[in-house]
């Protein structure tokens, strides 16, 4: 039973991991259902609304670039994060997923922050650039797998 | 959409209901109207200001007071009609009018009100049923109408009433109580003078039933109808179906005969054929535009004005009171007092809530139960407006009704509190009002799973919280509401969402506006209503546009482009697919194949359509308009697969025209204006146009799809002023574009007669793309697309004129260094008129024509002394040795201008450009030596080295050897003699040659074989350019020793080396090639080289390490004149033909043996010869202390010159010898550099400007001293 619910948490972690420029274009989008792919990324886009009215709110603790639940649907959640300049990461996870909790979200977004600082740390990545390093998808694969 | 009024809109809903029940003649005096007398009540039944008394006695005012008369036998719709009446209620025909809203600087165009939300809300709530549930729209009474001329059946009929207004629960019509409020109305024409009939009828009604219940009602007193409608009090007849029923003909509910078996008219099946009937009736009716109420006039208005209010104030009102009173009565005696003792524990101890699986209700309640009382109490002041009395009932029915699990009474209880609540802020916070609300809302839907009910709620909800500012409730509410049961509720309500969230203030929420059209738009086309679907994503795609979610957008664009097909609005989908076609996407192949599909098929549509089935302007493939280029002439370019290169607009053939202008004019130009290779579609095009002459255009197509295009019989589209077929352009069969590429192509027209032509755009057909693979028909549509700058562009097409045609044949592109080039060049004069002056302007100064070689003024420029008739061809050779650069263009500039007299000097131009590249092969290194003793012979030192790496060439053969020069001649000396063996790579050949003085200048040659070789006239021409192009060496400043040319020239030769190798192809053709490889020889001494030693080697200069940093020090060289730095590389420079002035030999034995323990001193005895290399008288002067040698390499401490060491200078004439005796005198055994102590000076007499210079000494002279005693003791 135990051995079970390891399988299901850990081959179904995300549904979908997405980065969003500043100007809020999609820089990176990865699902694990591509069928889905279409649906997820109307949700991401409407949850760009709720990023932008909690930044122009203000955050009660600006250090934290976690933005918690943005938007829950019938079928998935969507969590946001947003970096100091201004780039949005999305990861949209199945409402009937009750096994991730805030602090497993956090972890996975630390991780594409990361992946993602190390990416524009790559001289031959030109920021705004869709994003095509082979080492972020790694990442971004890894959250969606959950095997990383 | 919000209503200003919400108030209205919910006074409108909760009014007092009023049925109506006429008698046949009474009906058909309304029916003249086309209305039946419950429609011809309601606009007049709008009352304000009245009052009635609480249960207190205190007076409530009721500001707005509506009522509703509805025929009482008016049956419930079945289902399918009433899904076609909300269905049908969507459609409208007047479009909104659009505003534009501004929201994070983008502006979104929204319709300004929603019509068909409205309507298909107000036909909801219309033809809702009446529930059990709650009494606001049960019937609180019953008005009787009787026509004056039913006299005699007065009796019966008021008896007949009596019985059939019988409350019963179970049935339609609702009672709001057992004891009904009756209403008598004597309907009289006014026409009919004769009043004694109708006050007859009433005085009887009043005797009966008391003169507040009675009314007589004088209609109709037009005489003739009014045929067009002037008030608008009949309109919302117009905009409703409710009613088309009730006035058809054959369904005569509201009489008194049919009343009575209504029961029966109403269980006919839905599918009978007088349903059927009924339907198609109903139809046709409804086409014609009906004339409502066309016999009243001002003064029956007035009537009808006058019963409603006698009917509400004499009747109605303290009917309501009563009511009131009773009411009130019964809940405050039995409140308290519990029905049982188990639902009051429950009371206390259970928080209730309703859940999904409901429990069944524990107590059904009796009509007169007191919770059903205070309901109904409840909601008589819910029709009359009173929201802070209704609110406390409704609390408390509530609270009843939850705990006895009554589930549908308690939704609907609490859903009326939050109405109250909402509208009456005062009785509770909003927090509280929306509680309720979602909890009515959900209970209605998920417990007692009666969604109609639970729509109402979130309607008249959202209505409130929309009014109120409360967008994120509404929203929230609406979005709830939608899910598979209706597709149209559900699009309606989502549509309203999105306008909710566009609405909220606090930020408008964009994205999610965008995202909520997209699914109403969905849920419309499920629910077939294209219009709004279509209305929706193209709001939608406001939000999405530019914003790179190409997935979203695409989905987007596919759905406009589908409703719009469906909607056959052609242009608009043709529109919506080229944009998703015209941009690289991420579509699969099979997908993009379907939308390129439907997109070519709607626009065969739509051509179809407009009857205009020829051409249809298509979006693919995609023709990049700032790259169209055109060439008026195609002969004008000879090399025509560069005919569009931009390298052809370089100013560098600007200068060759200039030039070319100049030579043929003998002057330059006043004004020269560069004439263009050819035209970008936006420049001003100067250059003519003639007839005959062919005109291309080059243009790039792209394929931004990952599915590949075919197209066949591309061509250009023009007009012209003079007959179509006059123009010939040229069709390009088929072209496949792969996916994702481009492609340029060129296309060409040519004109057959004078007039004024213009290139449109181009045109061709497009493979429609089968379902099948093996689909064998093909569907091609015939496509258009404009050139936006060009076809604006109109060209005056000239008669002929004379025209150069020039075809070439022979060109290697790849070329060796030093390879003997010739192509061969055919000119032909395709004109009509003579030409002449043929000049040619070159960018290889090392080259020449075969022909008639003019020379010109201009290095560059070649004339061609040719005349050519019309028709007339000329053939000619173009020589040109490759240069010793990688890569190099070669350009022709033909200049030729018509033999006709014109005052305006006009000349055409021909172009040929080949970009080609040149590899090392061979490298002639050469220095001239004068022989010692001779003056009249020079050695020639050659060195050939075979260059060549790689596998093409296995061999140099040597060939010849050329010299020519003004005064040397070779001689058949040769070393190594015999015949020179070929050169394998990497190897190098010494020759040593000797040429003699001679007086007749010419070329001197000698072969290496016996072969003659056939091209010996070219080499010979090539050597004799050679001269004039020998690089002018550049002179270190010797400004203040000026020298003297004659001076310097004391050789000017040039050696030539022809040389031949064999070279595979990549197809294993031999080709041979003959290269020669010349240097021109201008100093002794000095080996020149070509190519020269850097120059080739440039990966040699880059792998070379950066030399260590010198700071201090003269470690590098000075220039011995002006005290400048020189590169380090530059010491050859310092050499100057003034260090050369005399040959310096020694002569000595080359060993001496002296012992010198027999004598401390060995004396040698050294002869110098001087030798005078030039033809000038010089000045000697022989130095012997110096110590100008830097490097003290040799041992020359124990030597120096003993005896006359410092001869007076003295004069060499020209070309004499002069022997010198110097002593040098050695102490010790060793090696000495005899040059070493002695500086040779000389310099040309008379000395005005010259100062003596020390003369190079190119051997240095090495004497070996041994003492044969010291060695045998060593």
């Amino acid at each position: 039973m135990h051995l079970q619910i390891l399988q299901v948490y850990f081959s179904d972690m995300a549904l979908c991991v997405a980065v969003v420029s500043k100007e809020n274009a999609p820089k990176y989008v990865t699902s694990l259902n591509p069928e889905d792919e279409l649906q997820i990324q109307y949700e991401i886009h409407s949850s760009i609304d709720f990023v932008e009215e909690k930044l122009k709110t203000g955050k009660k603790d600006m250090r934290d670039l976690y933005l918690g639940l943005l938007y829950s649907t019938e079928d998935h959640k969507i969590y946001g994060y947003v970096t100091n300049t201004k780039v949005k990461f999305f990861v949209v996870i199945d409402s009937s997923n009750l096994l991730l909790r805030d602090n497993e979200i956090r972890f996975m977004f630390r991780k594409l922050h990361t992946a993602y600082t190390d990416l524009m740390c790559n001289p031959f990545y030109i920021p705004g650039d869709y994003i095509t390093s082979e080492n972020f998808n790694k990442v971004a694969r890894g959250i969606l797998t959950g095997n990383s | 959409m919000a209503c200003d009024d919400d108030n209205d809109f919910i006074r409108g809903i909760f009014c007092p209901h009023v049925a109506v029940l006429c008698s046949e003649k009474a009906q058909e005096m309304c029916r003249k109207n086309n209305l039946s007398f419950s429609d011809l009540l309601n606009p007049f039944a709008r009352l304000t200001d009245v009052n009635f008394k609480d249960t207190n006695g205190g007076t409530i005012n009721v500001p707005y007071l509506q009522i509703v008369f509805s025929n009482m036998n008016s049956q419930p719709l079945s289902i399918t009609k009433e899904r076609s009446r909300l269905h049908d209620s969507v459609n409208i025909t007047t479009e909104p009018s659009n505003i534009t809203v501004k929201i994070g600087g983008r502006e979104i165009t929204i319709p300004e009100n929603t019509p068909w939300f409205t309507k298909w809300r107000t036909t909801f709530l219309q033809i809702q049923n009446v529930s059990d549930h709650e009494y606001t729209k049960h019937f609180l009474g019953c008005m009787i109408v009787i026509s004056s001329s039913d006299e005699d059946k007065v009796s019966s009929l008021t008896q007949q009433v009596q019985q059939s207004i019988l409350p019963n629960q179970n049935q339609s019509p609702k009672w709001f109580h057992t004891t009904i409020l009756r209403y008598y109305v004597v309907l009289h024409e006014s026409l009919n003078p004769d009043l004694s009939i109708a006050n007859k009828i009433i005085e009887t009604l009043q005797s009966t039933y008391g003169h507040s219940s009675c009314h007589l009602l004088r209609l109709n007193s037009c005489t003739s109808p009014k045929t067009e409608l002037t008030e608008g009090i009949w309109d919302y007849l117009n905009n409703s179906f409710s009613l088309t029923d009730s006035i058809d003909p054959h369904d005569q509910s509201g009489e008194f005969e049919n009343s009575l078996n209504s029961v029966d008219s109403s269980l006919i099946h839905p599918l009978s054929p007088q349903e059927y009937n009924k339907n198609l009736d109903g139809e046709s009716k409804m086409d014609i535009q009906k004339v409502y109420g066309a016999y009243l006039d001002e003064n029956d208005h007035n009537n009808i004005r006058d019963l409603t209010k006698h009917f509400v104030s004499r009747s109605l009102i303290p009917y309501i009171e009563s009511q009131i009173q009773s009411l009130n009565e019964s809940v405050t005696n039995k409140k308290g007092v519990s029905r049982s003792l188990l639902s009051a524990t429950k009371r206390w101890f259970s928080t209730n809530k309703p859940t999904a699986a409901a429990l069944p209700a524990t107590v059904i309640y009796t009509n007169d139960s007191p919770e059903l009382q205070t309901r109904r109490l409840a909601d008589l002041y819910m029709i009359l407006g009173a929201w802070s009395l209704a609110f406390p009932l409704y609390q408390a029915a509530k609270r009843d009704f939850s705990a006895d699990n009554a589930w549908m009474l308690y939704s609907g209880a609490i859903e009326m509190a939050a109405i109250c609540a909402l509208m009456c802020p005062s009785v509770c916070d909003n927090r509280k009002a929306i509680e309720y609300a979602n909890e009515s809302v959900l209970t209605y839907l998920n417990t007692c799973r009666v969604p109609q009910f639970a729509t109402r709620a979130t309607i008249l909800f959202c209505e409130l919280f929309v009014s109120r500012e409360m967008y994120g409730e509404a929203a929230k509410m609406f979005i709830q509401m939608t899910n598979e049961d209706s597709d149209l509720r559900s699009a309606l309500l989502l549509e309203q969402a999105a306008y909710a969230f566009l609405k909220s203030q606090k930020p408008p929420m964009l994205r999610k506006y965008a995202f909520h059209m997209v699914l109403a738009g969905h849920r419309y086309s499920k629910a077939t209503q294209r219009k709004q679907s279509l209305s929706c994503y193209q709001q939608a795609y406001q939000v999405f546009e530019d914003t790179h979610w190409t997935l979203a957008e695409d989905h987007i664009q596919t759905a406009i482009g589908r409703q719009a097909t469906f909607l056959k609005h052609m242009k608009q989908a043709s529109e919506a697919y080229s944009k998703l076609l015209a941009r690289a996407s991420s579509q699969p192949p099979d997908q993009q194949s379907t939308i390129l599909r439907d997109y070519l098929n709607i626009k065969l549509e739509y051509a179809a359509e407009k009857n205009d089935s020829s051409i249809i302007d298509l979006a693919l493939p995609l023709i990049d308009q700032k790259k169209i280029k055109i060439l008026l002439n195609a002969d004008s370019i000879i090399t025509k697969e560069h005919s569009f290169d931009d390298d052809l607009l370089d100013p560098r053939w600007y200068k060759m025209e200039e030039d070319l202008i100049t030579e043929a004019r003998g002057i330059p130009p006043l004004i020269f204006k560069p004439t263009f290779a050819f035209y970008g579609s936006n420049d001003a095009i100067k250059q003519l146009l003639y007839v005959n002459e062919l005109v291309q255009v080059q243009m790039t197509l792209s394929n931004p799809l990952n599915i590949s295009l075919c197209i066949e019989n591309l061509s250009l589209t023009y007009s012209f002023d003079k007959e179509l077929n006059l123009v010939e352009p040229q069709v390009l069969d088929e072209l496949l574009l792969a996916p994702s590429s481009t492609t340029q192509v060129i296309l060409g027209l040519k004109t057959k007669s004078i007039g004024i032509l213009t290139i449109t755009g181009v045109q061709f057909s497009l493979l429609i793309p089968s379902i099948m693979s093996d689909d064998i028909v093909k569907r091609v549509i015939n496509g258009w697309q404009r050139f936006e700058m060009l076809s604006s562009i109109q060209f005056n097409v000239q008669p002929q004129t004379s025209l150069l045609k020039v075809d070439f044949d022979g060109n290697q592109v790849n070329t060796l260094i030093g390879e003997m080039n010739i192509i061969r060049l055919t000119l032909e004069n395709a004109g009509t008129i003579p030409l002449h002056k043929i000049y040619v302007s070159t960018s290889i100064e090392d080259s020449f024509f075969s022909e008639s070689n003019h020379s010109c003024k201009n290095k560059k420029i070649r004339s061609l002394l040719i005349q050519m008739p019309p028709n007339s061809k000329k053939s000619v050779e173009f020589c040109f040795n490759s240069p010793d650069t990688e890569t190099f263009s070669l350009d022709l500039l033909f200049y030729y201008e018509s033999q006709i007299e014109t005052k305006k000097q006009d000349y055409r131009l021909c172009r040929a450009s080949w970009f080609m590249t040149a590899k090392p092969c061979v490298r002639l290194s050469a220095s001239a030596l004068l022989a010692n003793q001779n003056s009249e012979t020079l050695n020639l030192k050659t060195i050939v080295h075979n260059l060549y790496k790689g596998n093409e060439v296995e061999q140099v053969k040597l060939k010849q050897v050329f010299l020519y020069s003004p005064e040397w001649t070779l001689s058949k000396k040769i070393y190594p003699q015999g015949s020179i063996k070929d050169l394998d790579q990497q190897q190098s050949c010494h020759l040593f040659l000797q040429a003699c003085r001679t007086n007749k200048s010419g070329i001197s040659k000698i072969n290496f074989d016996n072969e003659q070789f056939p091209q010996t006239d070219m080499c010979e021409k090539f050597v004799s350019i050679t001269k004039s192009l020998s690089k002018e060496i550049k002179m270190p400043k010797f400004d203040r020793h000026k020298v003297q040319t004659e001076v310097l020239k004391c050789i000017d030769l040039v050696l030539a080396i022809l040389w031949q190798v064999i070279i595979k192809d990549h197809s294993n053709q031999l080709r041979i090639i003959c290269g020669i490889h010349r240097v021109s020889l201008t100093k002794l001494n000095l080996s020149v080289a070509w190519p020269e030693l850097g120059c080739l080697d440039v990966s040699k200069n880059i792998s070379k390490p950066i030399g260590r940093l010198k700071i201090f020090g003269p470690d590098r060289n000075i220039h011995p004149y002006d005290g400048t730095p020189l590169p380090n590389d530059a010491t050859g420079l310092l050499e100057s033909p003034m260090n050369r002035l005399i040959n310096i030999a020694f002569s000595h034995p080359s060993t001496v043996s002296h012992s010198f323990n027999d004598k401390k001193m060995c004396i040698v005895s050294v002869l110098i010869i001087l030798k005078n290399c030039v033809e000038h008288k010089i000045e000697v002067k022989i130095d012997t202390n110096t110590a100008s040698c830097s490097k003290p390499d040799v041992d020359d401490q124990h030597f120096c010159w003993i005896g006359v060491i410092n001869p007076k200078p003295f004069f060499l004439p020209v070309s004499a010898t002069r022997t010198i005796r110097l002593h040098a005198a050695v102490a010790s055994q060793g090696c000495y550099k005899m040059t070493a102590k002695l500086d040779i000076l000389a310099r040309p007499y008379p000395p005005a400007q010259h100062a003596f210079l020390s003369q190079i000494n190119s051997s240095s002279s090495l004497l070996v001293i041994k003492d044969p005693k010291s060695e045998i003791t060593s």
